[in-house]
């Protein structure tokens, strides 16, 4: 069953800025299919979170989605006006924030935004919408929910936050999630809890999630297809197996490698060396090039695309695991 | 070492004037205002004459109708008073005396309250609860009756025969004690929010002294609203001044101010002399009503959750 | 004091407690009735020797940050005492990165101004080098220089952690107490931040107390483990006895639950049960109502900390025991 719920074609995104335009995404192409989990991985500022944030447009100036296509369920997202996306965030898109504390507000009780919430997108009264509000406070496993309906944002665990912009998240059940790292606040065992949670709700409501993590083994555990993004470009995607195992890309495989494992004892971690050339400082052809250990001429030249190698796609003039050598 | 700040982006210099821009309406308060504000700082020191200055007015031109009316002179655009003074230089003289008193009151409203406001909420504890019941107290009294208040109650100190300067300083300060209120409730909650975040704790665990954090990191970062509110007080200042003179308690009548010249124009209105009393209303509403819009829009502008994240 | 002074622990926290007022209702006020109080830290105790990392996992919520806070001179604790000295006698110098990248920086402020402060509180360093200083600590942590004139809201989660990090360390301080300070970094980035601070405690002799849900890293970084759960620690152990022979039942069951990269077995082991809400927390093992070994006096008398093979543990039937 390979139907696209949602299709994303040639995504671009760029900053403005007083001395021109620099990209921040460029030209990201991914589908995201009914039912599915799509892992999506990458160095911190690669642009996980813009990826999420311009599928239901809510980049904010001096970032601005200037070229692509996206589409849900065969709907047209881009150039949907502002009323009509905001009834689709929330209701058809859930988002569950990177950031938990300003995701809820401050001055307002959990149990009232959560009601709020709910009583938007179902037309619930109060009372019922209440009563959701203290079922989906116990969901996400906070006990007391009576206690805590009640309580503001800050008399909760940045991991307690966290559950409940999950719980804001999903309360609407809608089609797709976007979870921008929803479990990077918690416990090993309430992370197993709410990944187990999504997952749950996933297959039984069918929703789709875009998960965005940098927690290789939730990958591990989640996704059905991962994607690996670097410097504002798509460098590898297939199937969740294939990228973890094999990787085609040296950046997915630096990563790999870079992961510690709490089975044995590591003195010294190897990350990958280098870093990543910030936003507008690429260099030419392939962006990792400078800190590839593969990288030969070409590399330099042209810029690779994302081309099939076995059974997924990567980025790379020079993909791991083909050749004869080793 | 230090490479050059090549190839990244930087914010655009003038975010909020680039936005302002955007909204037409708003940009003509803007142009209003300052226009108004600017030429009331700008021009009268240019004039040759003080209309207010002994000798200054032309006494057997007065009562002269604006130019399009029979009698009139393209000397007086909008006609003179019952002085012979032309209306355009004493509003303009009348409108800086307010500005004047307008700016200051609104600057010690400001300090007083957003000092009180931030102590109130960095502090907490006793010293939150007196500040905040004496503000629950003067809330009782409305700023105009407040302001007569403490006029009136100067004016026992300082007997009839007050000077120009005195008055001004007791119209100036009863206007801005009014105004603390407002300001330190706005400034004490936001400091609630603003004092649980880590950056506060990350500048205490550095031993920033409470007096560094709250001046450095807390007041940039509450005084968004502060200053909508500054903005719109700048308007009221402006009416509870022209009120207070109106009724005879603000700057005595040798002073311009917009309320004084109202006030000397009033007793002409039913004579006929129309125009003594309704230009200097009109600029006080304009002016007004301009400083409001741009409030309006400073609000939003300034809202962070507005513009929030990418 | 005179034995304080001698000993090689730079940190040592003696029974510290803190409760939490849940929050006054009306109606409460209105009867006069004293809400319940929410423990949240009951009666810690441990200590951390000069130049070594001691790692603190456990569930969330369970008081890491708030024990840090008290550490740190953020918040009283209720009872109990926290010392900090260094070895001449002096107060150590310290840090702290914290768990939220979005509140921990000033929005107002530039990144060079933010990663500055220390700096010029301390009188570290005084002009040309002062800039110089930032630019070298956003280049250890994997920014450029030119990011220096930046706002944070111009970065994301990650990047804002790591000037978080370059801000800690601009203080150069001899303790540093880091709160997940590697949660929202990529496995690569983390990895450069981790050798970056071992490095740091390899030169400067630097005492860390390093908070993380990642058991890898903690792995990696500690000297010594304190296992948490509802507000006390219940196991203290040397990095490998921890992992190798864990004693405590939630221990073990924590190390279950983290995600392995097997693609294979997709199943996730979560601590099955609720955790008590700290306002009623259960007469007896904290740990009885999630426990497979729970036995009856497990739920009459709470469990002492006491040795058990390489471990301190709260639980009358440890785990380790059993398998020696
Ligand atoms: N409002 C903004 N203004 C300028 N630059 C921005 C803005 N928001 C994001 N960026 C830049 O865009 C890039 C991508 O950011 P994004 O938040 O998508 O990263 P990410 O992959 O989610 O990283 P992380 O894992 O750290 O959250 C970063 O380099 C960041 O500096
Ligand atoms: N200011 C406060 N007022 C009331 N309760 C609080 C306050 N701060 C923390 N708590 C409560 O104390 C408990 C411990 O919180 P803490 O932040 O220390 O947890 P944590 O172990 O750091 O969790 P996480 O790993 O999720 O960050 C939680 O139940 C929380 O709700
Ligand atoms: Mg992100
Ligand atoms: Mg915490």
């Amino acid at each position: 069953m390979m139907d696209a719920l949602l299709e994303v074609r040639d995504l671009t995104v760029t900053l403005r800025s007083g001395s021109g335009e620099v990209t921040a995404l460029d030209q990201l192409s991914f589908n995201v299919n009914r039912g599915e989990v799509l892992g999506l991985v990458g160095e911190s500022g690669a642009g996980k979170s813009l990826t999420g944030a311009a599928i239901v447009d809510l980049l904010v100036p001096p970032l601005k989605r200037t070229g692509g296509r996206i589409s849900l369920g065969g709907e047209r997202l881009d150039g949907l006006s502002e009323e009509a996306l905001a009834s689709i965030r929330g209701k058809r898109v859930g988002y569950i924030f990177q950031d938990p504390l300003t995701s809820l507000n401050p001055v307002l009780t959990v149990g009232y935004q959560l009601a709020e919430t709910i009583a938007i997108h179902t037309g619930m009264d109060r009372a019922a919408a209440r009563q959701r509000a203290l079922e989906w406070i116990s969901r996400v496993g906070i006990s007391d929910p009576e206690r805590r309906y009640a309580q503001y944002p800050h008399h909760f665990s940045g991991g307690m936050r966290q559950r409940l912009v999950i719980a804001l998240a999903l309360c609407g059940e809608p089609d797709l999630v976007i979870a921008d790292e929803p479990t990077t606040a918690l416990d090993v065992s309430v992370q197993a809890h709410i990944l187990t949670l999504l997952k749950r709700l996933h297959e039984e409501t069918g929703t789709a999630i875009i998960l965005i993590t940098h927690d290789l083994g939730v990958i591990a555990k989640m996704a059905d297809r991962t994607g690996v993004l670097y410097a504002g470009r798509l460098v590898e995607i297939g199937p969740t197996s294939q990228v973890l195992l094999a990787p085609r890309h040296p950046y997915t495989q630096g990563l790999m490698r870079a992961t510690p494992d709490h089975r044995s004892t590591t003195a010294r971690l190897s990350p990958i060396r280098g870093s990543m050339p910030g936003l507008g400082r690429a260099p030419s052809g392939c962006p990792f090039r400078t800190r590839c250990d593969h990288a030969e001429a070409d590399c330099a030249a042209t810029r690779p695309e994302l081309v099939l190698h076995g059974l997924s796609d990567a980025a790379c003039h020079h993909p791991l695991g083909l050749g004869v050598a080793t | 070492m230090a490479s050059p700040t090549t190839g990244a982006f930087r914010q655009p210099r003038f975010p909020l004037l680039a936005q302002l821009l955007r909204s037409p309406g708003s940009a003509a308060a803007a142009v209003v205002a300052i226009g108004l504000i600017a030429a009331a700082f700008l021009v009268p020191p240019l004039m040759a004459q003080d209309p207010f200055a002994p000798g200054g007015a032309a006494i057997w031109e007065a009562f002269t109708p604006p130019v399009w009316m029979d009698g009139g002179s393209s000397t007086y655009l909008l006609g003179t008073d019952n002085q012979g003074r032309d209306m355009v230089a004493s509003m303009l003289f009348g409108l800086r005396t307010s500005l004047v008193v307008g700016f200051l009151a609104v600057g010690i409203g400001l300090v007083l309250g957003v000092t009180l406001g931030l102590v109130a909420g960095f502090v907490g504890g006793v010293v939150d609860a007196v500040i905040m019941r004496l503000a629950d107290i003067q809330l009782a009294y409305p700023a105009l009756l407040l302001a007569m208040i403490i006029s009136g109650a100067a004016g026992t100190v300082t007997g009839p025969q007050r000077s120009v300067s005195a008055a001004i300083t007791i119209v100036v300060v009863s206007i801005g004690v009014s105004f603390w209120v407002q300001y330190a409730r706005t400034v004490r909650s936001s400091v609630l929010v603003e004092r649980d975040q880590d950056y506060v704790a990350a500048a205490r665990i550095t031993g920033r002294s409470s007096v560094a954090i709250m001046f450095t990191h807390i007041l940039p970062n509450v005084m968004g609203p502060v200053l909508v509110i500054a903005t719109i007080n700048l308007a009221i200042a402006i009416i509870t001044e022209a009120t207070l003179s109106f009724l005879g308690i603000g700057i005595p009548l040798t002073q311009p101010s917009l309320g004084t010249i109202i006030r000397n124009g009033n007793s002409y209105l039913q004579s006929g002399e129309w125009w003594i009393v309704v230009w200097p209303c009109l600029l006080l509403i304009v002016f007004v009503i301009a400083i409001n819009v741009l409030g309006d829009w400073m609000r939003d502008a300034l809202n962070p959750r507005l513009k929030r994240r990418g | 004091m005179n034995s304080l002074m001698q000993s090689p622990d730079l940190l040592v926290v003696d029974d510290v407690r803190k409760t939490f007022q849940s929050s006054q209702s009306w109606l409460h006020r209105l009867t006069g009735q004293v809400p319940p109080r929410a423990m949240a830290l009951d009666g810690v105790s441990f200590h951390i020797p000069r130049g070594t990392t001691f790692g603190l996992v456990g569930e969330s919520g369970c008081g890491k940050s708030t024990l840090a806070r008290i550490i740190a001179g953020l918040m009283q604790p209720d009872s109990g005492s926290v010392s900090l000295l260094q070895a001449d006698g002096r107060r150590p110098r310290m840090q702290m990165i914290f768990q939220d990248p979005f509140s921990s920086l000033n929005s107002r402020w530039r990144i060079d101004r933010i990663i500055a402060e220390p700096i010029h509180a301390h009188r570290l360093r005084s002009g040309k080098a002062v800039r110089q200083r930032v630019d070298e600590l956003l280049e250890h942590v994997g920014l450029s220089p030119a990011d220096a004139t930046k706002y944070p809201h111009e970065f994301s989660g990650g990047q804002r952690q790591r000037i978080s990090i370059a801000r800690a360390l601009a203080g150069e301080p001899t303790f540093l107490i880091c709160d997940e300070p590697t949660s929202a970094l990529d496995v690569s980035v983390q990895a450069q931040i981790l050798n970056l601070l071992k490095d740091l405690q390899a030169e400067f002799d630097l005492t860390y107390l390093f908070i993380t849900h990642n058991l890898s890293v903690v792995r990696v970084m500690a000297h010594q483990i304190g296992v948490m759960y509802l507000g006390q620690l219940i196991e203290v152990a040397e990095q490998n006895a921890l992992f190798d022979q864990p004693a405590h039942p939630y221990a073990e069951m924590l190390l279950k639950a983290v995600p392995d990269l097997d693609v294979e077995a997709r199943d996730l082991h979560p601590i099955p049960g609720e955790v008590p809400s700290l306002l009623a927390l259960p007469t007896g093992c904290r740990f009885q109502n999630r426990c497979p070994w729970m036995q009856a006096r497990c739920a009459e008398t709470q469990p002492p900390m006491s040795r058990a093979g390489n471990s301190s543990v709260r639980c009358f039937i440890p785990r380790n025991a059993l398998a020696s």
